[in-house]
This record gives C-alpha cells, sequence and structure tokens, in this order.
C-alpha cells in the first residue's frame, strides 16, 4: 500500500518534470528559481549553473552514463546542506548526493531536472581521539586522509578501496566501500561506528554512537550501502585500528586458473585469514608489468598475492603455513617480500591494474560480481568463451579472498556496437554471478548501472519492501531516486523486452 | 515449494493481522527473562530445524532458526571453526533464530566483531506473510539495502526469521590468558591503551568487587607471537598465565553470566547494563561489577533509582538497559532514549517497522 502511493507519487514528479523537460525554457526557469533561492541562503560561490562549472561533474567514476545536472551546489556546513534539501523539497526538486566522484556505478550520475549536492568542501577532520580509537570527520574527508592524521598515533582506518588516495569517506560510507584488506579487516559498516546526517525532511538524525551498541533498531547498516537514498551524510565517527607492526606478500604463480582457484579455498579451508588475497590473471599480469614493472612472472596463467600482517613472530608463521598450502595446491613459483619496498612493488602492479588496463584500450567496463570462492575457475572459465562470443577481451584482477570478481571488458566506446556488446558481455556475468549463488555487485553499488540486474536479483515482493524501507526514510523520494533500486514499471519492461536475455523472465508479473 | 512450517507460521501471522492481535515469535525460550514479555499468543520456531548449508572453506553457514544454538556451534567445531562473537546461550534450549534476534555477544565482540556483523543473509516472513530473502552467503554483497542486519538485535519484533547465514571463522590456533590485580579505572586505561596497539588482543574483562579487582585479557594467535605476549605482559605489568583448562571455563563462564564468576550475576536484584564509549570512566557503584569489551559494556546488579543509574550512562555518553529485571522492578524494563533528535529517529523508526509489521502484529517492544 505504502508502495503503490510512493510510486504513485513518483510518477507524479516525473509527470511534472517531464513535462518541463518537454520545453528547454521550463527548464531554464525552474534553474532560475532554484538559483535565485539558494542565492538567499548560500553565498554565490557555493553555487553553480553555468554549463561551463556544471560539466565536470555531468558524471561519476562511471563515465559512460552522463547528465548534466540543473544546478550544482556546494555547501560548506551542515547548516547549509539543511538549507538546500529544504529549498529543493518545497520546490520538489531531485537531489543527488556526490562525495568525491570516483564512484564506479553512476550512483553520482546527476539528474537533469535535479540539484547535485557536492559534499567536498566538508573536508575536515573533527576529532581523533588516540585512546578511544575514533575519528570524527566530515563527508569531504578523503579516505587516505584519515589514515595519514591517524599514521603518527600508530593508528589507520582500515578499509582501502583502490581509490583511496580520492575517494571521500562520505562516498564511502554510501557505498560499503571495501577494499584489499576486508577480508580481514570488514567493509566500511564494521568500520563505522556513527553517522550522522540530514534526511530529505531537512531534520538532522544520528545513527549508531561511540559505544558499540545503541538502543533501539540498528539503523547504520540501512544508511551504509544505500547509495546517497537515505540522507545526506554530514558526519561520520569511524572506528581506527592500530597500524600492523609488520606485513608480508607472498606472490604466487600457477599454470592454470583452477589451480589458483583451488590454493584460494585451500588457504580458507588451512583456518587462514589472509590480510588480502588478491588474484590477477594472464592478461591483468601482463597489461600491469607493462605498465609498473612489478616483478609478475609473466609465464603464469595466474597469481595470487597473499599478504600477512600483524606482530612479526605471527606473520612469519602465517606467511610459513601460507607457502604450504599455496605448494600444495601447485604453485610453480613462490616469492615472499624481502622489505617493505618489495611488498609495495608487489602490491603496486595489483592497485595499477585498472590504470593499466586504460593504457592497452580506450575503455573498460568494471564488474563487480561476488560469488562463493569454489566457483571462481569456472566462472572464469565462461568468461573466457563470452570473450570470444563477443569477440572482446577481458581482463580479471580481483579480491579472491571474498570472491568479489572485476572483470575489466576492454572495449573501445568510439564504436556503439563495441559498447553495446560489453554491456551485453557484462550482464551476462552478472547473472552467472546470481546462478552460482552470489551477488551482482560486491563493492561498487547498484547505481544506476545495475538496476536491470536487480531485476533478477530480488522477487518483486522483495523489491516492493526495499521501496517501502526508501519510503520510511524519504517519503517523497527526493534523494538519489533514479539510483540504487528498479522501479516495478522498469522490471516488467524488462521482462517484456528482453534485449540482454532471450528467455522471459518473470512470467509470473502482471503484463500491464 | 514452501515447507508446512512455512506456511502455518505465514497463517498464523496473516490471521493475527486480520484480527489485530499480537503474536510473540519464540525460538527455545532461553532468553524469556529478558525484557518485556506481555501476555499473547506465541510462534515457536523449534519446530523449524535444521542446518541447511555450511561450506567451511566458503566460511558460511545456513540454517533454519529453530536449530539448537549447542548443534551449530557443535557442527563449526567439528570443521574447526567458530561464531567468533561467542554468543551466550543462558540456557540449553537457545537457538539460532534467538541469537539473531537478540543480537547478544560475548566476550570476543570487541576484538571481531558483533551478531550484525556476522549476519550475510536471512530468508524472513514479513508482518504481510511476504517471504523474503536479503543478503546472501557472500561476504561482500551491497545489491539492495542491508536489511537481513537490522533484524540482528530486534527481538522478533520486524517479523520471524525463518533462516539465516552467518560468517564463520577458523578458531585461533592458540589462547593465552593472562591477569593481574589492578584498580579499576587503571583496568580501563591499560586495555584501552593496548588496543590501540598491534598485540593480538581478543578479549578483556574486569571483575570488580568492593575490596579492589582483577583484570583478565585473552590473547589469540599463533606459538611465537603467544610466548612473546606472556613475556612481555608478565615482566612489563607482572601478569599472570591462567592455565588453559581454567581460562576456558571463566571465558566461558563469564559469557554464560554465571554466579561463580562475579557476585554481579547472581539472582535477585535486577542486572544492569551500561554501554558505554570504552574509555568512559568509573562508574561510582558500589559493590560487584563486571566490566567487558574493552569498557564499553559493563555490569552491576542492586536495587537503586533508575534514574540515577540513567544520568550515569548519559554523563559518560552511553546508555543503560535493564538486561534482567527482577520480580520486584516487574513493568520497568527496557531503555529510556535519550538520543540526539529523539522524536526524529523514534518517528522514523516507527516508519520503518510499519514497512515490515504495517498491522504491528509482532509482539511490542521488549529491550528496544
Amino acid at each position: 500500500m505504502i508502495y503503490k502511493t510512493f510510486v504513485s507519487l513518483l510518477e507524479l514528479g516525473n509527470m511534472v518534470n517531464q513535462r518541463s523537460v518537454s520545453a528547454i525554457e521550463d527548464l531554464k526557469e525552474l534553474q532560475s528559481l532554484i538559483v535565485a533561492q539558494l542565492g538567499r541562503v548560500l553565498p554565490n560561490h557555493s553555487i553553480l549553473w553555468d554549463e561551463e562549472d556544471t560539466r565536470p561533474y555531468e558524471c561519476d567514476g562511471l563515465s559512460a552514463y552522463r547528465a548534466l545536472p540543473l544546478v550544482v551546489v556546494l555547501p560548506e556546513s551542515e547548516k547549509e546542506v539543511i538549507e538546500v534539501i529544504t529549498l529543493c523539497k518545497e520546490l520538489a526538486v531531485p537531489i543527488v548526493p556526490r562525495g568525491a566522484g570516483t564512484g564506479l556505478s553512476g550512483g553520482a550520475r546527476p539528474i537533469t531536472h535535479g540539484v547535485l549536492l557536492s559534499l567536498t568542501r566538508l573536508k575536515s577532520i573533527l576529532s581523533l581521539d588516540p585512546k578511544a580509537r575514533l575519528a570524527r570527520v566530515q563527508p569531504g574527508v578523503r579516505n587516505l586522509a584519515i589514515s595519514e592524521a591517524a599514521q603518527p598515533l600508530g593508528l589507520c582506518y582500515a578499509p582501502d578501496p583502490s581509490s583511496q588516495i580520492a575517494c571521500s569517506i562520505g562516498g564511502n560510507v554510501s557505498e560499503n566501500a571495501g577494499g584489499v584488506h576486508c577480508l580481514k579487516y570488514g567493509l566500511t559498516l564494521h568500520n563505522v561506528l556513527r553517522v550522522r546526517g540530514v534526511l530529505s525532511s531537512g531534520e538532522v538524525i544520528e545513527v549508531g554512537g561511540e559505544s558499540l551498541d545503541s538502543p533501539g533498531l540498528d539503523l547504520l547498516p540501512l544508511i551504509v550501502g544505500s547509495e546517497g537514498m537515505m540522507m545526506v551524510i554530514t558526519e561520520v565517527t569511524v572506528r581506527l585500528i592500530p597500524r600492523p607492526s609488520s606485513a608480508k606478500v607472498i606472490m604466487a604463480s600457477f599454470q592454470s586458473l583452477e589451480q589458483c582457484g583451488s590454493a584460494v579455498a585451500g588457504i580458507i579451508a588451512a583456518g587462514i585469514i589472509p590480510a588480502g588475497l588478491e588474484m590477477m590473471d594472464r592478461s591483468a599480469i601482463s597489461a600491469a608489468e607493462a605498465f609498473v614493472e612489478a616483478g609478475y612472472d609473466l609465464d603464469a596463467e595466474a597469481i595470487l598475492l597473499c599478504e600477512s600482517d600483524g606482530v612479526e613472530d605471527e606473520v612469519d608463521e602465517e606467511i610459513a603455513r601460507m607457502s604450504t598450502v599455496l605448494s600444495t595446491h601447485g604453485a610453480s613459483r613462490l616469492q615472499c617480500s624481502e622489505s617493505e619496498a618489495e611488498r609495495l612493488r608487489f602490491w603496486s602492479g595489483r592497485k595499477n591494474a585498472f590504470p593499466a588496463a586504460g593504457r592497452i584500450s580506450p575503455d573498460y567496463y568494471c564488474m563487480d560480481g561476488t560469488i562463493p570462492r569454489r566457483h571462481i575457475a569456472g566462472l572464469l572459465g565462461y568468461i573466457k568463451t563470452l570473450e570470444q562470443q563477443y569477440h572482446l577481451n577481458c581482463m580479471n584482477v580481483f579480491h579472491a579472498g571474498d570472491g568479489n570478481m572485476h572483470p575489466l571488458i576492454l572495449f573501445n566506446g568510439e564504436d556503439p556496437d563495441e559498447w553495446n556488446r560489453a554491456e551485453s558481455f557484462g550482464n551476462d556475468i552478472l547473472k552467472k554471478c546470481i546462478e552460482l549463488g552470489g551477488t551482482v555487485t560486491g563493492e561498487h553499488g547498484v547505481g544506476v548501472e545495475k538496476l536491470d540486474s536487480l531485476c533478477h536479483q530480488f522477487s518483486d515482493d522483495e523489491r516492493a519492501f526495499l521501496w517501502e524501507l526508501k519510503a520510511a526514510f524519504d517519503p517523497l523520494g527526493l534523494l538519489n531516486p533514479d539510483k540504487g533500486l528498479p522501479s516495478l514499471r522498469r522490471c516488467v519492461e524488462l521482462g517484456r523486452n528482453p534485449r540482454h536475455n532471450p528467455r522471459l523472465m518473470h512470467q509470473d508479473l502482471e503484463r500491464f | 515449494m514452501s515447507s508446512g512450517f512455512v506456511q502455518s507460521a505465514r497463517a498464523q501471522i496473516l490471521q493475527h493481522a486480520d484480527t489485530g492481535l499480537k503474536l510473540r515469535i519464540r525460538g527455545g525460550g532461553s532468553k524469556d527473562r529478558l525484557g518485556r514479555l506481555v501476555p499473547c499468543a506465541v510462534l515457536e520456531t523449534t519446530l523449524y530445524s535444521g542446518i541447511i548449508s555450511y561450506q567451511p572453506d566458503e566460511l558460511f553457514i545456513t540454517a533454519k532458526a529453530g536449530t539448537p544454538l549447542k548443534e551449530i556451534e557443535a557442527a563449526l567445531a567439528e570443521a574447526g571453526q567458530c561464531l567468533p562473537f561467542e554468543p551466550p546461550h543462558f540456557g540449553p534450549s537457545a537457538t539460532y533464530g534467538g541469537l539473531v534476534a537478540s543480537g547478544l555477544a560475548g566476550p570476543g565482540r570487541v576484538a571481531t566483531g558483533s551478531v550484525r556483523d556476522y549476519l550475510l543473509g536471512v530468508y524472513m516472513l514479513d508482518g504481510q506473510g511476504r517471504s523474503l530473502r536479503f543478503g546472501g552467503t557472500v561476504i561482500k554483497n551491497v545489491a539492495g539495502y542491508d536489511v537481513s542486519r537490522v533484524l540482528a538485535g530486534s527481538w522478533g519484533t520486524l517479523g520471524l526469521i525463518l533462516e539465516a547465514t552467518f560468517k564463520v571463522m577458523p578458531f585461533p590456533v592458540r589462547s593465552v590468558t593472562l591477569f593481574v590485580d589492578v584498580e579499576s579505572s587503571q583496568a580501563i586505561d591499560w586495555v584501552n591503551e593496548w588496543a590501540g596497539q598491534p598485540w593480538p588482543l581478543n578479549a578483556s574483562a574486569y571483575l570488580g568487587t568492593s575490596h579492589g579487582g582483577r583484570l583478565y585479557l585473552r590473547f589469540t594467535g599463533g606459538d611465537a607471537a603467544m610466548d612473546r605476549v606472556i613475556q612481555s605482559f608478565s615482566s612489563r605489568y607482572g601478569m599472570q598465565e591462567l592455565d588453559p583448562k581454567a581460562a576456558y571455563g571463566f571465558w566461558l563462564g563469564l559469557k554464560e553470566q554465571e554466579a561463580v564468576i562475579s557476585d554481579c550475576f547472581s539472582q535477585g536484584a535486577p542486572l544492569w547494563r551500561f554501554s558505554l564509549p570504552s574509555t568512559a570512566r568509573p562508574l561510582e557503584l558500589p559493590g560487584d561489577t563486571v566490566i567487558e569489551w574493552h569498557g564499553a559494556e559493563r555490569w552491576w546488579r542492586g536495587e537503586v533509582d533508575r534514574q540515577q543509574l540513567e544520568a550515569m550512562a548519559m554523563e559518560r555518553g552511553g546508555y543503560l538497559s535493564l538486561f534482567r529485571p527482577s520480580e520486584v522492578l516487574e513493568g520497568d524494563y527496557g531503555v529510556q532514549t535519550h538520543r540526539f533528535n529523539e522524536h526524529v529517529l523514534a518517528a522514523l523508526e516507527d516508519r520503518i517497522r510499519r514497512s515490515f509489521d504495517p498491522h504491528g502484529t509482532f509482539a511490542p517492544r521488549r529491550l528496544l
């Protein structure tokens, strides 16, 4: 019932907006109205509307999906955030919150008749308490800046997405970002204690606290990973952990993907939780090696990077146990980092795999499916057959320990047919991930990119329920309303016009 | 095809939703003494029992809600694995579903994470009888909102948890327990300092009496690391090692709140729980106290003006709950919430509850 009311409100909004969009003058008028009203509460330098100024905000890290926002707002305080939201509520204008714009699923793609709310100017570390091991920061603080500030205290912030130099903590919370160390140290959700933010009503709430639990329902899981659809984050309290005093990484070569896949399962089965367990296939190895000369084994079919961290004796013990397991599973070469410089060199290839792909191909499309570990080799084999089917190359570099795959489909965006093939290639991989008992997105989020995939991942009831939760936070559907969740109609239409899937999906659905 | 249990549970939920009557979900009843129980019909989960899938090398277990918790833990132990947050049983009848619904965790929680942290997915019936699956068996999953984790600690007030999947972890290679006699403020100070250093510290407990107190630390890891810990902490702080068998009994007794561990856990007067920032200064309370989670969880038993205790919790940036009431305090359960913008948060919670349970069928608030 709530769901239906909500959807009809959304559709009403869309109708109004579509009518406006139909005439560019209307859109211009709306823009002038927003700019004039915002001008009363925010300084001029915080409001951008000239195309030349708003163009840089037309997409996030997934540049295939673009839209020009009507207005970009850069508030400098929570009070200004409240002003912007209150105004948008009055004008029924949708808001797309944006952090550093490094997201990989189009979660911060603007809405042409909406406001883009950038939180990059809220970038202070408000407090850092070494004794309680907590940092209170504003959403625009960069992920790495937290660890850098904590370093002199012997502490760090554990989640380390590969974009950590640039990505912001607000964005990390919105996407529940992971990183290479999350097998051992958890995702953003596991490292955040409290989030403060503004609801679309303009009211401020705080969820969580500085103790380990809070009274009432635990709402943090509904905020972390909600892709800016529940509230606009204005402050985050994160947990800091001691910096491990020692870390070493083993680089293991394998002559087959199957052996490499079974070694991953073998490590876990032996009761070892590595600090990082990353896999790269032959094409990723050669692209990365050509880019950074990390010293990778070019004869290997696949390599594993297997890291141990902690106190020194513990690391040595664990490295010995890991080496035994890797050898048992047929590793053809094992190299353990002898120094911190060598450890960083071994990682440099993995950390630079995405730009390395950018060097050998005009564009790449990065997938994010997660599967049970035992299916890793099988999925890689399936991807090989898809390469032939779509006449596109794909390189694989991923978080093997979590079963979180990042196939990079290489294509040339200048050629629309190649992009179409890349998209279909990606969709086939994601459907396979669901089939194998996994999920379409492990850490990059749904954004706009995987809306269709969620029609496959969830039933009608489940999607309706998710919309009801969205409505509980944001009854008018103002916050990032076109992301994260597909509308019922979209899923029905996807079933009716199966562009990517020859089989008719959701035969149980009512057809309009 | 849903099982007979699921069908009859759905029918029961819908019937109660129609008539506006309340329904209380109950596993083995091991936690009946915690929180407020309102007289109403009971939906028992114990008939829906069994492990559905356990794959040690995938680090997850999926089981039905009514499965005895001891059966789950035995299956995990056989493969050298465990639920590292150490859920208390509070009796032999504890179930797997009850563990999710209560969200209670033992000593290991401070270093390894909470019930919610390890919960990967659920299969549930909501207040409209809809069967819903959220999450899954993989560790990383950001498709849709993270609904399953909201059920941890929801005390059966949102929906019927039918099945749940947890991430599991290997048992540590070795575990060492050290102790030293010390004042509570020094203990809180030390343990927070050590937690900020790269020691493999897994749990801490401080048992205070009117004459003083003793701090226990548990470290986990490989042999060389453990030997170094023993050497460092005994030479620097005069700590002694507790023999492994006694240590096992100690942490088990602490988790189960046995009276032999501390008089704080004896029957009679009500047991209060303080959830505080770990570095909060000691509570000014007489008699026995137990401090866990490096100071973030503190227990005290006694008859005292509730408002006085609440003020102590609030002053320290945390909150108080009446964990186990006495007969005397009947009717004065749960938590008084004094959160930031309480009315806004409470209204939001209400709307979320209505998404799960629009007719308000599931039994009213217990500890919440």
